[in-house]
């Protein structure tokens, strides 16, 4: 088959354009773009946003009322779990900004390289997560315990710390897209609720690998 | 500031250019009902871009490319995992009466079949290589260089060739 004679087939088997639908019920003609089709990601990150004010609210009040009754441990661990907390929340409202400065009438290139940008940064927000982790084994330690327990205890104590720790590091460094193609990668984000994330890791690769955009042109010296 | 338009004259406006948000429809979708949702969406999608759309930056026909492609690319990517598996042959075909039509339409399942396989992007590079885009035009919708365009229609036909010689073999 002769190559032009593809274009003739596809203009052959177009079906007659049927009728435009009707309009669905339009909103202001100022709304974000993609606004319908990006709902379930902008619905997830006002999810995580909610749940994150009432949590840091909440932890917030613990720490004011404990203050002059808690042990530096407490009061240290429960701090920086907040700090990180508040910390995810604002990388989920910067995703919301973002989403919302997305002009669908962009070239296709751009547009869905920030896109997939955009869920990407969901990486950021684990990765900050996963430091939370040795918190959660310190935050009920004391001077008194230390003093009062054998070498044993304190290494039951001081173990699972330290593991956290290595592991909350470790997770931070290598949490990354060019990690994307790695077996331990694929099975902590192989459930279908990273799928999103997925698809955006394979179309930013289709975008680094094929659809470079030209960049702009060097002005001629005379 | 221009006036916004109304839903009347969008509705005319839109007419010039409905074949295309169809043929997007069809490039993305071979299930009916999702290609009336995408061509709803679409519609949502220009109208509320209306309002940015430059006629000194970009023809109406580019323009309208692109938001009907942005809006295919991120319908598709959402819904390719509900649909994957149903895949119907084009139901407004009538029956082939004789034996070229049937050989045409073998040809056209080949070419949706092809289209099908496609990665998002490339699928958004051959429809406009189909709809007898130049190279400027698809460069300029798709935002990468004249020449990368060139190179990928060329790699994408020669694909299509081969697959196609596979078949006649």
């Amino acid at each position: 088959m002769e190559q032009d004679e593809f274009q003739n087939l596809w203009r052959q088997a177009q079906p007659e354009a049927g009728p435009t639908p009707a309009l669905p019920p339009l909103g202001p003609s100022s709304a974000p773009s993609l606004s319908r089709i990006l709902r379930p990601l902008k619905r997830t990150k006002w999810i995580g946003v909610g749940i994150g004010l009432v949590w840091v609210g909440l932890v917030d009040l613990l720490l004011y009322y404990c203050w002059p009754i808690a042990t530096p441990f407490f009061l240290v661990s429960i701090g920086g779990q907040v700090l990180i907390s508040k910390l995810m929340i604002g990388i989920y409202l910067y995703q919301l900004a973002l989403v919302r400065r997305v002009d669908v009438g962009q070239s296709i290139v751009a547009v869905q390289r920030r896109l997939a940008r955009v869920r990407l940064t969901s990486l950021w927000v684990l990765r900050i997560g996963f430091l939370q982790l040795p918190l959660w084994a310190t935050f009920f330690w004391s001077e008194r315990l230390f003093r009062e327990s054998s070498q044993l205890q304190r290494l039951a104590l001081l173990g699972p710390a330290l593991l956290l720790a290595l592991l909350a590091g470790w997770l931070f460094v290598n949490i990354r897209y060019s990690n994307r193609h790695r077996r331990w990668f694929r099975a902590l984000f192989g459930g279908s609720e990273w799928a999103p994330l997925m698809q955006a890791m394979q179309l930013l690769e289709q975008l680094e690998e094929d659809y470079r955009p030209e960049p702009p042109a060097q002005p001629q010296r005379p | 500031m221009a006036p916004l338009p109304t839903e009347q004259q969008f509705q005319r406006w839109l007419e010039q250019h409905r074949g295309i948000l169809f043929n997007v429809a069809r490039t993305y979708c071979r299930d009916e009902d999702d290609r009336q949702d995408l061509l709803q969406e679409m519609l949502v999608q220009l109208w509320q871009a209306l309002p940015r759309y430059d006629p000194a930056r970009a023809a109406a026909s580019t323009w309208v490319y692109r938001v009907a492609l942005n809006t295919a690319i991120s319908f598709h990517r959402r819904h390719v995992g509900r649909r994957a598996a149903r895949v119907p042959l084009p139901p407004e075909l009538p029956q082939p009466p004789d034996a070229e039509a049937l050989e045409r339409e073998q040809q056209l399942r080949q070419l949706e079949q092809f289209i099908d396989e496609l990665r998002e992007l490339d699928k958004a590079l051959m429809l406009l290589y189909l709809e007898n885009k130049s190279h400027a035009d698809i460069a300029d919708i798709l935002g990468i260089s004249v020449s990368n365009v060139a190179t990928k229609v060329s790699r994408i036909k020669e694909q299509l060739r081969q697959r196609f010689a596979r078949q006649t073999a």
